[in-house]
């Protein structure tokens, strides 16, 4: 079976008109790429039994699976990390949010490459949408994207822990309450940070406010970047400001709650339960260029300058990106 | 390389802290004299310790320590209550107060005195990691955490205006053990726990062992400063009680907190102990930071706060199968000299019959 114009052998296979198949066959084998893939295809279903490529197995394999999951919970036999977070348990939410995501909000996502592979980082994100789905988008954004995927660690409001319910599933979920010292401690592990300086005033914000961002707190992030010699890296979120339009603020329910607010928004309280529903918005979110902090030098005296002009410098970078985002946004749902 | 002996003066030798750190520090010939001082009479008596039935009031503490060349003071005396008790009051804080003095007055080089974790307080503020320079901020209903809150401050305030002693305090964190009764330890003892609804804190563990070779340790050393004691390691409440095999009683946080305030009545004891632990803290963290004891003071703990939860449930369920403790009492110490002298015996008679078997195979009697 040689050729005439090579040496080269040809395929020792039957096409499917059962004729001998004229194809060159590869490099030191005996049938060409086509008809090998086939081949070591059967090969593998003949020395594997076809058992477990069943259905019913592959179900009996799950349901198994989910019992023995179902079992070491209850025995307590897992593990959390020193910050409260339980993979195991992340890793299976992850599923939920990752469909989010990808068909919900479809999040579009640039410039992550500038979110260092490893070393200590400071992610400093605009704050919006009524409920903090913005967080969970960073997160699976840098976990998705990412070339290297690393965790991220979202620092959360205090209040949110003060709450029932809320507090420890958000601990488990990755969440660590946002305090200079846990930041720091963070950082001083070599952890990426992600920190949403507006906090409740970002978040609550109504609707004839969105995209402008509210004040930066008190600067305490540019501190602990400075101390611990971390870049900054600047986020904006655009999308999340419409998933939930809060058109006004209940106040007197809200401080009767406990809570900060309570907003009306065109769906929450008239439509019940389906009010909890975010609105499918279209996300775009940008990770820009690091501010660079590990050589930055300076005398006691002038810190707190530095420290305003920092975090003036993140702000104006955050701003001046979701205005440009928007000035190409063909539409909300787009 | 013989190093300096050294006087070593225990406060609460008959409780248990002091009972079972006596024996460490008596098989160890660098500390000579070892003195104890406690109000009760001890259990068992002591081998090398010299004990004096006094409360911490006495007139003649000042004296002793300066006759005794007392180099290191370690105050463990402290008096758990759950309600407001005067008279623990006194013992707790006013005799620490009387103590302080005498070391003052005597030149004590050092005091160790043992704290806990608590007197930071739970709240959801807290970092993650509570430092040792934060505020204590552990107001409560309960009088164990207040009493301690308000030694501490004495104890900052006094080390603010006499540089001697140079005082060390450790900071516990929840202790838990086979012998040691903390409010810990009967929180977790019954079937069902009552825990908050919707809350799930963060716990950290100390073995009792490690508490008392942290305080062996730190007595070795001459560090100075405060340290947060603590096994490596964290669990939430929730997975506490799952390795436990207990029952949680979810309850709402305004009932847990009228039910702690409806029984305790006029500071009836009986029904206090229903929920033994502050409210606060099975709701938030309460997690002491222990980085400065792995760098400064360079201490181990032995068992992490998993192990330790571990070993805890264990011995509760192995409890109730164990002959009653009064009626059966087998001494280590003695068991282990009842071994020795076996071995003696044995020895000897070997000895005795490799001598007779030489002698017969010399003497030719073999056949």
């Amino acid at each position: 079976m040689t050729s005439k114009h090579s040496g080269q052998p040809r395929c020792q296979g039957m096409t499917a008109k059962n004729t001998p198949c004229k194809n060159k066959a590869l490099e030191g084998q005996a049938f060409c790429a086509m008809h090998q893939e086939k081949d070591s295809d059967n090969g593998l279903l003949n020395s594997f039994p076809r058992d477990s490529e069943t259905p019913t197995e592959k179900c009996i394999e799950t349901f198994k699976e989910c019992m023995e999951f179902i079992r070491r919970r209850r025995a307590g036999d897992y593990e959390i990390d020193d910050w409260g977070r339980d993979d195991e348990l992340t890793q299976r939410a992850m599923f939920a949010v990752r469909f989010i995501y990808k068909y919900y909000w479809r999040v579009t996502v640039t410039g992550v490459e500038n979110v260092p592979v490893d070393g200590r980082c400071l992610l400093v994100a605009n704050h919006s949408g009524v409920l903090p789905y913005d967080g969970a988008m960073v997160v699976m954004a840098v976990n998705e994207e990412h070339p290297h995927p690393r965790l991220v660690r979202a620092l959360v409001l205090s209040l949110v822990f003060k709450l029932p319910v809320t507090g420890p599933l958000l601990l488990r979920l990755g969440g660590v309450q946002a305090s200079p010292e846990n930041a720091e401690k963070l950082l001083m592990q070599d952890e990426l940070v992600l920190v949403f300086p507006e906090g409740i005033k970002g978040i609550g914000k109504p609707f004839s406010k969105r995209y402008q961002l509210a004040r930066f707190g008190r600067g305490g992030f540019t501190r602990v970047a400075l101390k611990t010699k971390s870049p900054i890296v600047p986020v904006s979120i655009v999308g999340a400001e419409e998933i939930h339009p809060m058109l006004y603020n209940m106040k007197p329910l809200a401080s009767l709650l406990g809570i900060p607010y309570v907003p009306l928004t065109p769906t929450f309280p008239w439509l019940g339960p389906l009010g909890f529903v975010p609105l499918p918005t279209k996300w775009h979110i940008h990770f820009d260029a690091p501010i660079r902090l590990q050589d930055v030098e300076c005398r006691p005296s002038e810190e707190p300058l530095l420290v305003s002009k920092v975090s003036n410098q993140v702000r104006d970078t955050i701003q001046r990106r979701i205005y440009d985002i928007l000035k190409k946004r063909r539409g909300v749902f787009l | 390389m013989a190093r300096k002996k050294r006087s070593v003066l225990i406060t609460g030798v008959s409780h248990s802290w002091g009972r079972n750190l006596a024996p460490l520090l008596e098989q160890d010939p660098e500390f000579d004299p070892i003195i104890g001082i406690d109000f009760e009479k001890p259990k068992k008596p002591f081998k090398r310790l010299e004990f004096f039935q006094v409360d911490l009031h006495t007139p003649l503490l000042a004296e002793l320590l300066q006759v005794a060349k007392v180099d290191t003071v370690c105050h463990l005396l402290f008096l758990d209550s759950y309600t407001s008790n005067e008279e623990h009051f006194d013992q707790n804080v006013m005799g620490t107060m009387d103590l302080l003095a005498a070391c003052s007055a005597a030149q004590t080089p050092r005091l160790i005195i043992k704290s806990s974790t608590k007197v930071y307080g739970a709240q959801a503020s807290n970092p993650n990691y509570i430092s040792e320079d934060a505020d204590l901020k552990g107001q409560h209903q309960h009088r164990y955490i207040q009493d301690r809150v308000e030694l501490e401050k004495m104890v900052r305030r006094f080390a603010r205006s006499n540089p001697i002693p140079n005082i060390t305090v450790l900071r516990f964190a929840n202790i838990l053990g086979r012998t040691v009764d903390t409010p810990v330890m009967r929180y977790l003892d019954s079937n069902i726990v009552p825990t908050c609804l919707g809350h799930d804190p963060l716990f950290q563990f100390t073995h009792e062992q490690d508490v008392l070779s942290a305080l062996y340790h730190t007595i070795k050393s001459d560090v100075v400063g405060t340290f947060n004691i603590s096994g490596d390691g964290i669990l939430p409440l929730s997975q506490i009680l799952r390795i436990g095999g207990k029952i949680p009683l979810p309850l709402p946080s305004p009932l847990l907190r009228a039910s702690g305030m409806l029984l305790r009545p006029g500071g009836r004891q009986g029904l206090t102990d229903s929920i033994p632990i502050e409210t606060d803290y099975i709701m938030y963290n309460c997690l002491g930071d222990t980085g400065r004891m792995k760098k400064v003071l360079q201490f181990k703990p032995h068992f992490s706060s998993k192990e330790t939860v571990r070993e805890f449930f264990e011995h509760l369920r192995i409890r109730r199968y164990l002959p009653s403790r009064n009626k059966i009492q087998s001494d280590p110490q003695s068991s282990e000299r009842m071994q020795a002298w076996i071995q003696a015996r044995q020895r000897a008679s070997n000895y005795l019959s490799n001598l007779l078997d030489d002698f017969n195979k010399e003497e030719g009697y073999d056949q």
